[in-house]
């Protein structure tokens, strides 16, 4: 039975002195290292002692069984002391130096039997020996502890339970069987709890390592579409500079446009810059993780609508005072120069209105015209956006993008069509508002004068 | 835009109109690529007009055997006033149906919309970027009957659908296997969004996402995200 005890624990000990710089490197902390490494000498240390009790006197065994205690108490200091991550190199040095001593010290105790037979006989040597390895030990497995580092702390208290096993039985050289029976369970727990320590710690690095890897992919994925959306606006920037060199062309030619174009070309060119303008002001990254702040939504609408009436649309704005959004504004000048291009598009020479109101803690901005209506049941498909939609090339900035945009901002955008009128729709673009500096009432503020 | 004309208007015949060349109809929602193009154009004696995306249906919705000639397609297409989304390529074929020759633009870098539309009759290609005069010049000799693609040229476009296709066939193949899940997980990721965004969008946890997009990248047998995504933007 103690037979087999012995045989599980020597097993055990050796997966957890391997596994010990295996943690260390994985988790790039030397501690796992040194304490595996010491578990390993505190398996040692019971074979040599039972080679020494079946073979009585031999001054080589006895030298060694007084070393080891040394080289554990010596490989915890290392823990206590070595900071950050552990090399290769120096734990084969470690071993190589390892050997080296003993082999030494194993010539030593045959050269000088003497000494050492004086040396194993005096018991409070050995005793302190002990002593300081099961100290050490728990010195690591406090400051593991201090640390929350409690796989550490585990491996720490396998080591001081196999150095206080050590103690024990120095401390009772009687030897009685039950005692004997009592050391090895209490060694194979040690071991036991060494390695599900150092599992812990390998298992926990390698989480850790595939996290590392998603997280670089995630980055990877997203600077290639950061990439491919450059690529997409540096195409619609070149297409729009085409048709501006067009116009501009025919502008220059001097001759008025055809009697069935009643848009004036300089009105559109004018658009069109601004449009490019805003392709190359919004951001292309992807919005994601933009920091929210807040921001005055009325002098973002009042620019677009002087803009729109500019160019010869029929805009009043109306604002709730002190109104503020969370988000950035140059999001909501996107969409809403898309908002009113459509609507110019649907529903020309259309009068429309722009109302922008607090709702809870919501920003609730809704534009209205009165061109053709759009059929009730296609309302809000006009923002849908499926795997078709991620797949068309060069689609520019539209409506979908609109939703992509606001989605982002935790906004949304929906058309209403209203059919009892029989004309005209309504967008309502709903933004998270600011409450902070908004007074409680909402007061309007009077539609600006038209130009 | 007041300035929509639709297919009609090539019966009015404009003074100067040169009847030797087709008459030039103009399908693009770029309004100022339209209008120029169309200006210039009818500066150089032809009978060019523009069709609105929004009056396509009620001009697909004629009879054919009216007027023909010369369609300048734009391949990016927006929406019409109904909000259903148009893909330029669905118009060759009925085009072609009428009677119209079919010369494709695009301002995407994409070119497999282009090989599509190649396969379904479309006489060329002119990307918009080009300068101005590159595109009236090409776009006049197609009006005056010139062959803008040679066969081998062609060739190349119909070897390029085919291989689309193909690889479509095998893309939704793969992208079959996904569960519905899954699939609303890879469209988020192909919108550029986080794991962890995705993860609070769902209200999951970041272990659960992490989870879906490995069994993802298993189902699709590619490697990374990135791959993930590009079949799916393919």
């Amino acid at each position: 039975m103690i037979a087999i005890l012995a045989l599980l624990t020597a097993a055990i000990g050796s997966a957890a002195a391997v596994m010990g710089p295996l943690a260390g490197r994985l988790g790039a902390d030397s501690r796992p290292a040194w304490l595996g490494v010491a578990a390993g000498g505190g398996v040692v240390v019971v074979l040599v002692e039972g080679g020494l009790a079946a073979r009585a006197q031999s001054p080589v065994l006895s030298v060694i069984a007084l070393l080891i205690p040394g080289l554990v108490a010596s490989f915890l200091l290392a823990a206590l002391t070595v900071v950050g991550p552990v090399s290769g190199r120096r734990v084969a040095a470690a071993v190589f130096a390892v050997v080296l001593v003993t082999t030494a010290t194993g010539a030593l105790g045959t050269a000088f039997p003497v000494p050492v037979a004086a040396l194993s006989e005096a018991t409070s040597f050995r005793l302190s020996l002990s002593s300081l390895w099961a100290g050490l030990a728990l010195a690591v497995v406090v400051t593991a502890l201090d640390r929350h580092e409690r796989a550490t702390a585990l491996v720490g208290a396998g080591v001081a339970l196999l150095g206080v096993v050590h103690l024990a039985e120095l401390l009772l050289p009687g030897l009685a069987r039950h005692v004997n029976a009592l050391t090895s369970t209490g060694r194979l727990l040690a071991v036991a709890l060494v390695l599900v320590g150092t599992l812990r710690l390998i298992w926990r690095a390698l989480l850790r390592i595939d996290t590392q890897r998603d997280t670089r992919e995630e980055e990877l994925r997203l600077a290639a579409m950061r990439l491919e959306r450059t690529a997409e606006r540096d195409h619609e920037l070149r297409t729009g500079l085409a048709g501006l060199e067009g116009a501009t062309r025919l502008l220059g030619s001097g001759r008025e446009p055809g009697s069935g174009d009643t848009t004036p070309l300089d009105a559109l060119l004018a658009a069109e810059i601004r449009r490019l303008e805003g392709l190359l002001r919004a951001p292309v990254e992807t919005s994601h993780e933009r920091p929210a702040t807040s921001y005055d939504v009325e002098p973002v609408l009042q620019g677009l609508v002087t803009l729109r009436r500019v160019s010869g649309m029929d805009v009043r704005l109306e604002v709730d005072a002190g109104l503020r959004a969370v988000g950035s504004p140059e999001a909501l000048a996107q969409v809403m120069t898309n908002v009113f291009a459509n609507a110019q598009r649907h529903a020309p020479r259309s009068p429309v209105r722009v109302t922008a109101m607090r709702w809870n803690d919501r920003v609730v901005i809704r534009v209205r015209d009165f061109g053709r209506a759009i059929a009730p049941t296609l309302g809000d498909r006009v923002f849908e956006t499926g795997v078709r939609e991620v797949r068309a090339h060069g689609s520019g900035l539209g409506l979908h993008v609109c939703r992509r945009l606001l989605a982002a901002e935790h906004g949304s955008i929906v058309v209403r069509s209203h059919p009892q009128e029989e004309s005209g729709c309504t967008v309502v673009v709903d933004l998270p508002g600011h409450r902070a500096a908004a007074p409680a009432l909402a007061a309007e503020v009077a539609p600006c004068p038209m130009p | 835009m007041p300035h929509a004309v639709t297919g009609d208007s090539t019966e009015d015949g404009r003074p100067g109109a040169d009847p030797r060349r087709y008459p030039v109809l103009i399908i693009d929602d770029h309004e100022l690529f339209s209008t120029t193009l169309g200006l210039a154009l009818r500066e150089e004696g032809l009978d060019a007009s523009t069709l609105e995306v929004d009056d396509l249906q009620d001009f697909l919705a004629r009879p054919p055997g009216g007027p023909r000639g010369l369609a300048l397609l734009d391949l990016d297409l927006d929406r019409d006033a109904e909000g259903r989304e148009v893909d330029g390529v669905d118009l060759v074929t009925p085009l072609r149906m009428r009677g119209w020759e079919v010369l494709v633009v695009t301002g995407g870098p994409a070119q497999g919309a282009v090989a599509a539309a190649v396969a379904a009759g479309a006489m060329g290609y002119v990307p918009k970027w080009h300068s101005f005069d590159v595109l009236l010049r090409r776009v006049m000799a197609a009006a005056e009957g010139s062959i803008l693609m040679t066969q081998s040229e062609r060739q190349v476009w119909l070897d390029r659908y085919r291989r689309d296709q193909a690889e479509e066939q095998q893309m939704s193949h793969l992208l079959s296997r996904l569960t519905p899940r899954e699939r609303e997980v890879l469209e988020l990721l192909s919108t550029g969004m986080r794991a962890a965004a995705i993860a609070e969008h769902f209200v999951v946890t970041m272990a659960t996402v992490r989870t879906q997009i490995r069994s993802i990248l298993g189902k699709l047998e590619v490697g990374s995200q990135l791959e993930a995504v590009a079949l799916l933007r393919r």
